[in-house]
């Protein structure tokens, strides 16, 4: 019998008999408790903590990175006239 | 617009000559800015492509055992901490197996499972034998 991953009940099960996951469930990690969570739940089902994904801040950056080089080009652009 | 050609040259620079002048050689050239502004430009429009696929890119190491296909996706390829797991048991192939390309630099590997997709691609030249492995895992996970 394999453990929870996600409660470590020793009993097991699938779906597990004490949480009710699927102990095949895509997990993660919590950035915050550093336990396994499953990647689907909005929340780390340890701690609580709001599981956000990366592209939240990533998309942004991106973004500000290509309007900052094109800024810069235009700016050269100007000033080489 | 046409392409400059002899021709067409020659033809520029007759418009411009004085009376009885005669055209002897002819050539187009241009004038680039600085080396030292051209680098750092080139830097400019090129980095924020690259930076945005290494962010955009997702690191996996995988792994077949006698039960099960598992998934780590891991921070990067000199830092191996977990970040998440996908794990698909080896009977599940049975049913609805992988598809797997071996290509010339990469090996492909695609799981078409509605609940936990999966699609990454083995670089050949990572270890001695990161091709042999990726096409073993392959050959294994899509005719079980």
């Amino acid at each position: 019998m394999r453990a929870c991953p996600f409660c470590s009940n020793a009993e097991g099960g699938n779906p597990c008999g004490l949480c009710g996951r699927a102990p095949t469930a895509s997990r993660k990690v919590c950035a915050a408790c550093k336990k396994m969570t499953p990647l689907d739940e909005p929340q780390c089902s340890h701690c609580g903590t709001a599981l956000r994904s990366e592209l939240r801040w990533k998309i942004p950056v991106i973004v500000a990175m290509f309007v900052a080089a094109i800024s810069v080009s235009a700016i050269v652009e100007v000033f080489m006239r | 617009m046409a392409k400059l050609t002899d021709d067409l040259m020659q033809e520029t620079l007759s418009t411009h000559l004085q009376e009885g002048e005669t055209l002897e050689h002819w050539a187009f050239g241009i004038q680039q800015p600085n080396m030292l502004l051209m680098l750092p430009l080139f830097a400019l429009a090129i980095l924020p492509g690259v930076i945005a696929t290494q962010m955009l890119t997702k690191n996996y190491l995988a792994g077949l055992t006698n039960k099960r296909f598992v998934v780590l996706q891991v921070k990067s390829v000199v830092n191996v901490e977990l970040k998440a797991l996908t794990e698909y048991a080896r009977d599940d192939f049975a049913a609805s197996p992988a598809s797997y390309r071996p290509g010339k630099l990469f090996t492909h590997i695609k799981i078409n499972s509605a609940e936990k997709p999966f699609k990454c691609k083995f670089h050949r030249m990572l270890s001695k034998d990161n091709r042999m492995h990726a096409e073993a895992m392959g050959a294994a996970i899509s005719a079980p």
